[in-house]
């Protein structure tokens, strides 16, 4: 039994009997219901989907498209970073598709409820040559928000960004630059166009009018053509250090064979990692042998069965098959895809996965390949 | 009409995870949805580089062994087994120097009783006696909250006469308390520090509550999580599967659907509807409330009764050097304007320039990021509802996210800017998708007749639906520290009681 304090003996013993009481009380008032001001922000900035109706379409090379994309009602979209994407979904005859496009267009635009987004021809790959081919004006995309894994940062990165694009990164390149001519990025740009012919340069005139804001360069290294105004051969050390007389951060989006070069070249410049990003890219993968494998698939207690390679990910084998997966970044850091194997071998390429999730089989089926036959688990 | 459950439960964040683990271990058949592709709740784990983001990273626990409902000891009735690392020091505060002018107050205090009472009276002379008071009252206050907690009916006598300090307490605010107790106002002042991971400030927070949050913190110390909680989802996921429950993930709850004021199903934004005996929503009891399709009308008066709590806003830092390199060797930063919580409450209406609760999970754990690396969490807290142009809302983040790194820097001579690799935010909106009521992460606010007490006095008057019921990480419905875990327990003993009679 505890002992009696004196100094609270001003404090009335009796009123804890009352508090029940005065809580149902209290619990009784007519109040009005309070609007979720903050969920309602959140719906507008960082919507689940987004239904995306085709408003134009620009064929700016034979090979890249810019869709003009506006939101139902016109109202205006969600914000986002120069070099975001949108992971957008299109059904194909029986199956749906999701894939990444790259926004042209910047936040000002969404905020007058229109996205652009380029599209390159890929015959190989069934969704994009659709929507390239196929698609038309009036046409509808189901859409995520942008999602942002590559662009700058105010409190990470350097004032001073030096930017090494090829063809594949040259859309969140511009859309970078862009968002510094719309006043909402502030820093110095340099981007560097890494090209192999001046005919394969793409969407030059809108770069160079980029130029003219002060704070933003574009310099074109052609490999393997001389051209007056244009630089020939490759970027080495002592030419990237020409242009870091202060701090930079040093940002690369281009394809993975430039990757391995440009890694020596940063090597060279004993830069600390914080100070080099890269565009996330799809890993490269080719198994000995192409393979084809039975793939089978439980969803809701329900089985079905699929052809599966050791060439494709299991994303694409889904998809081809018309099993709908959920899926986004497609290089296995996004999680959306996640999936139980129950049997059969597999190959992951970069494979992150913490270890309850190696225990328990849970595997990212856009980076992984059969090596076998396979049966995974939908929940 | 699809087969019938013993019990559906809504969400499969930790909460829900736990009490469907409870449930099948008795064999009791249990559906749990989620509108996320994932379990796990707000338990992240993300990837950056070459660091991962996960919330055990600033989860606390208490490290009490006799205590039966800690996590670790819930854990253990399923057979799973979980590390912690202990905190090493209770919380070094510091008051924040705009200007860096040289003007802050810094104060650093251990865990254990009688170490914390000699270390406030090094930095507040005279005030042991009014400290070792404040623990009794406290030892107390859990005692009695412990009794109230698990009997059927309050005997007011029984209470009277073996708490006597306690039924005088009874509602009265924290600051009220201490005053009357005569702490001086500069040891209240730090005593009050762990005010921001309550959420109310001093003249708020029901005196019954902090204290006993901060007696058991301070008595039994803190410890974190060594393995991800993201991962430890997966092993009680694992259990549940192994016990033949069923987990559905991308099913977004649209309704719970009673019939004669009894919840009996659930309804899935696809159309499906499930029916169970029970159903227990992962939720705060107001978000709860507001998925069911008829409601009585002293459930909507409770659900406007209600005022939001606390919202965080969230910086992961991912850091290219060690914590020695850098210069970071606490575990716990509370960065506060003034010591004062009512005013810094009612400073924080805004989203902008806020306190901040820092922590540095590498000091005491070194594997949470590669060798030479180290990660830095902050989290700001702010009760804001401030709206923001949808369009400025990118611009806002980076703004509010400069603002509070200048401000660590300025307050402590760290400049982390100098060390971000990675960083990751979230930010009000983004808890606001996540099953919170408007982007609280902290629940409904305490305060008045909203508090720990009250709300215990009256929680068997306040399930407006039969078979309904609530299991969530929000604070202050229950009276234990591991709040999420102990609820899990709670109902799911009540469920398992019930089933039996």
């Amino acid at each position: 039994m505890a002992k009696e304090i004196e100094e609270l003996s001003n404090l009335n013993k009796d009123s804890i009997k009352n508090l029940r009481m005065q809580r149902e009380e209290y619990l009784s008032q007519d109040k009005e219901e309070k609007e979720e001001l903050i969920k309602n922000l959140a719906k507008q900035v960082i919507p689940n989907q987004i239904i995306l109706i085709i408003k134009n379409i620009r064929e700016v090379a034979p090979n890249l498209k810019i869709f003009t994309l506006e939101s139902r009602n016109q109202s205006s979209l969600a914000p986002f970073r120069g070099g975001s994407y949108l992971t957008i979904t299109v059904k194909i005859e029986n199956g749906y598709y999701t894939r990444n496009f790259f926004l042209y267009s910047t936040s000002k635009d969404a905020n007058k409820g229109v996205y652009e987004i380029g599209v390159f021809d890929n015959p190989e790959d069934k969704m994009s040559h659709y929507i390239f081919d196929e698609m038309k004006i009036g046409d509808i995309f189901i859409s995520s928000h942008p999602i942002n894994h590559f662009g700058y940062n105010m409190v990470r990165d350097e004032n001073n960004v030096l930017l090494i694009a090829d063809n594949n990164g040259i859309l969140p390149a511009i859309s970078m630059a862009k968002a510094i001519d719309d006043g909402i990025d502030t820093y110095d740009l340099t981007i560097f166009y890494l090209a192999h012919k001046y005919d394969e340069i793409l969407l030059e005139r809108e770069l160079n009018d980029l130029t003219t804001n002060e704070h933003i360069n574009v310099n074109y290294i052609l490999s393997a053509e001389q051209k007056p105004g244009y630089l020939n051969g490759f970027i080495d050390t002592n030419y990237l250090r020409s242009f870091m007389s202060r701090p930079s951060s040093i940002f690369i989006a281009a394809e993975e064979k430039q990757l391995k070069y440009f890694n020596n070249v940063l090597e060279e410049l004993k830069l600390p990692r914080k100070y080099i990003r890269y565009m996330p890219v799809l890993p490269e993968y080719q198994s000995a042998q192409d393979l084809k494998f039975v793939m089978t698939v439980v969803i809701n207690n329900e089985k079905f069965t699929a052809d599966c390679y050791s060439n494709k990910t299991i994303v694409t084998s889904l998809e081809e098959a018309g099993i709908y997966i959920p899926s986004s970044c497609h290089d296995g850091t996004c999680g959306l895809c996640k999936t139980e194997l129950l049997k059969g071998e597999v190959k992951i390429i970069k494979d992150h996965r913490t270890k309850a999730q190696k225990e328990y089989n849970i595997i990212h089926p856009c980076i992984t390949y059969p090596m076998s036959d396979i049966t995974i688990i939908i929940r | 009409m699809q087969n019938k459950y013993d019990a559906i439960i809504v969400g499969a964040g930790l909460g829900g995870l736990l009490t469907g683990a409870l449930l099948s271990k008795e064999n009791k058949k249990v559906l749990i949805v989620d509108s996320h592709n994932d379990v796990g709740g707000t338990s992240i784990d993300t990837r950056l580089g070459r660091f991962n983001f996960n919330t055990n990273l600033d989860a606390l626990f208490l490290s009490n062994p006799e205590n039966e409902v800690t996590l670790k000891n819930i854990l253990k009735l399923l057979g799973l087994e979980i590390e912690f690392k202990k905190i090493p020091k209770a919380f070094r505060v510091i008051t924040i120097d705009e200007n860096n002018e040289g003007l802050h107050v810094k104060v650093e205090l251990p865990f254990g009783v009688a170490d914390f009472i000699n270390k406030m009276e090094e930095y507040v002379p005279g005030s042991q006696k009014s400290m070792i008071a404040f623990f009794n009252i406290a030892k107390e206050c859990k005692e009695a909250l412990t009794y109230i907690a698990n009997t059927n009916e309050v005997n007011y006598e029984f209470l009277e006469n073996s708490y006597p300090n306690f039924v005088r307490i009874s509602n009265h605010s924290l600051s009220k308390v201490l005053d009357e107790l005569r702490v001086p106002l500069k040891c209240q002042e730090i005593l009050n520090t762990y005010w921001t991971l309550l959420g109310s400030p001093e003249t708020q927070i029901g005196f019954v509550h902090y204290a006993t949050f901060l007696f058991d913190a301070i008595n039994y110390e803190l410890e974190v999580p060594e393995e991800s909680l993201y991962d430890l989802s997966l092993k009680l996921t694992n259990y549940i599967l192994k016990h033949k429950g069923v987990i559905k993930l991308n099913s977004k709850v649209k309704k719970i659907i009673t019939e004669n004021g009894k919840a009996v199903r659930i309804k899935l934004s696809n159309g499906a509807e499930y029916g169970g005996k029970k159903i227990i929503t992962n939720l705060s009891p107001v978000a709860t409330y507001k998925l069911v399709d008829e409601l009585p009308k002293k459930a909507v008066r409770y659900i406007n009764n209600h005022e939001t709590g606390a919202k965080l806003f969230t910086i992961y830092l991912g850091l290219n050097r060690s914590i020695e390199e850098i210069g970071l060797d606490s575990y716990f930063y509370f960065l506060y304007h003034t010591l004062d919580s009512e005013n810094e409450f009612v400073e924080m209406q805004s989203l902008s320039n806020n306190d901040m609760i820092c922590y540095t999970p590498s000091v005491i754990n070194p594997d949470v990021s590669p060798k030479g690396t180290s990660i830095f969490v902050i989290n700001s807290i702010s009760y804001t509802n401030e709206i923001i142009n949808p369009g400025d809302y990118i611009t806002a983040v980076d703004k509010i996210t400069n603002n509070l790194l200048n401000t660590f820097t300025n307050t402590t001579g760290i400049n982390l800017k100098e060390y971000i690799e990675e960083i990751k935010v979230i930010t009000p909106v983004d808890y606001a998708l996540e099953g919170t009521v408007n982007g609280s992460y902290y629940g409904e606010r305490l305060s008045d007749l909203d508090n720990l007490l009250p709300r215990l006095l009256n929680k068997d008057h306040e399930d407006y639906i039969e078979n309904l019921y609530s299991v969530n990480g929000f604070l202050g419905d229950l009276y234990e520290f591991d709040n999420t875990y102990y609820k899990a327990k709670v109902i799911a003993d009540k469920v398992l009681r019930e089933d039996s009679e």
